[in-house]
């Protein structure tokens, strides 16, 4: 036989049971936020402020480039030869303008000379290198495009050394060395002679280069 | 045996709290899945061939990197959002700037063989040509405002002002249907410049925000 259940006895064991459930019901996990170790940065002079250099985070260490890179800043048009967070070498650089040039045999068509941001490869090095003319070295001179492979070479006007990242971009010497430190490349990038030259000694075949 | 009905009634009582208890624990743990760490989500952007941008509205500062090196910093004199700001750091990518700078054409020469001297070159756009005053518009339903904090000219730091305010308004109604949210940034007008200078669509970005503020 059960006996008769007085409720107003169960009131305050029903009280404590229920904010055990409320307390139990409000202990939704929380997960803490995975902490990673800080780094200091280390800080570099850059155009006169001081800026952390290299990744802060011992993550994003394992993404940065390992040995020589070279850094491309368009707005400034400067180069700079970087290991680490130290700087090797900088120089004055030209870069793309960012003009347009329309073809005449089809509207519709034409060229953007900017020069290409993003992280590229050096592919390329080589000793003397001639020009082969596209079509608008020829268009934006207002001459006729050679029929002959041959018409389209030209020398000794981009300097003693080239190193190729890609889709036919290189970094180059210049004969108009007055232009350098402005925008008006067709979308490769020209240096003076002597960092040209030190560049080549320096950047293995390989070298992540940074253009931003 | 019976058992004293308080008794009873106690024993029942714990193990409804038992069972409900658990399920809305476990309910619970699912529910709050932390977000991605943002260093986590850099680390997803670091390791592309792409430069990428990450505001930290934490730090009030905005950084260019590629390879998770920084390459360019725009220290921003104040960040705030303009309705609800982004449930947690998010990687979104830009679709377009507004205004767009077009490229200057090129005019070729009429005449290559004659005598008269070539025409002077077009000037090429610099990073002064840039604006300091536009919107970064991306994928996810975010806009980015980007405005000078102070222009020296009193006119012009007025009508930028104005113009500022028109497009905050227009960005607080943007924000009633709830499709879309924004941030503004403020900088200094040539950091401006040279932030619009760096942003390239379809560049990708990281926007960190756990102390973002609501404005």
């Amino acid at each position: 036989m059960i006996a008769p259940i007085h409720l107003r006895s169960c009131v305050p064991l029903a009280l404590c049971m229920l904010a055990i459930l409320a307390i139990t019901l409000g202990a939704s996990p929380v997960v803490a936020p995975k902490r990673t170790t800080p780094v200091k940065p280390v800080v570099e002079k850059n155009r006169g402020e001081e800026i952390p250099f290299y990744p802060s985070a011992p993550a994003l260490l394992a993404a940065a480039p390992k040995g020589p890179y070279i850094v491309v800043d368009t707005a400034q048009n400067r180069v700079y030869l970087r290991n680490g967070n130290r700087t090797l070498y900088s120089a004055v650089a030209s870069t793309g303008s960012g003009a347009r040039l329309q073809d005449p045999r089809n509207p519709t068509n034409g060229w953007v000379f900017d020069t290409p941001r993003g992280v590229f490869t050096i592919s390329s090095k080589i000793k003397n290198p001639a020009w082969n003319k596209p079509d608008w070295a020829f268009i934006e001179e207002g001459e006729p495009i050679p029929t002959k492979p041959k018409d389209r070479i030209e020398t000794g006007v981009l300097g003693d050394y080239a190193l190729g990242f890609g889709k036919g971009y290189f970094i180059h010497g210049t004969l108009y060395t007055r232009m350098l430190g402005t925008n008006v490349t067709h979308g490769c990038i020209r240096l003076g002679d002597e960092p040209l030259e030190y560049l080549f000694h320096n950047v293995p075949l390989g070298t992540t280069l940074i253009i931003f | 045996m019976s058992l004293h009905p308080a008794v009873s009634c106690v024993l029942w009582v714990f193990f409804i709290t038992l069972v409900l208890g658990e399920s809305c624990f476990s309910q619970g743990r699912a529910q709050s899945k932390p977000p991605p760490q943002p260093i986590d989500q850099e680390l997803q952007l670091a390791k592309t061939k792409s430069l990428y941008l990450v505001v930290d509205t934490t730090k009030n500062i905005v950084f260019l990197k590629a390879r998770g090196i920084p390459l360019r910093t725009f220290p921003l004199t104040q960040s705030a959002w303009i309705g609800a700001p982004l449930a947690h750091s998010t990687i979104v990518q830009l679709n377009t700037k507004d205004p767009l700078i077009s490229p200057i054409p090129i005019t070729p020469p009429s005449d290559s063989s004659s005598e008269s001297p070539p025409e002077e070159p077009a000037k090429p756009l610099t990073v002064n040509d840039m604006p300091n005053h536009y919107e970064l518009a991306f994928q996810e339903n975010l806009t980015i405002l980007v405005q000078p904090h102070h222009l020296p000219s009193f006119w012009e730091n007025m009508v930028h002002q104005i113009a500022g305010w028109g497009q905050r308004v227009a960005a607080r109604i943007g924000t009633w249907s709830g499709s879309r949210q924004y941030l503004v940034l403020s900088l200094d007008p040539t950091e401006a410049q040279a932030l619009y200078w760096a942003t390239i669509p379809p560049m990708t970005g990281l926007v960190i925000l756990e102390k973002a503020t609501a404005k």
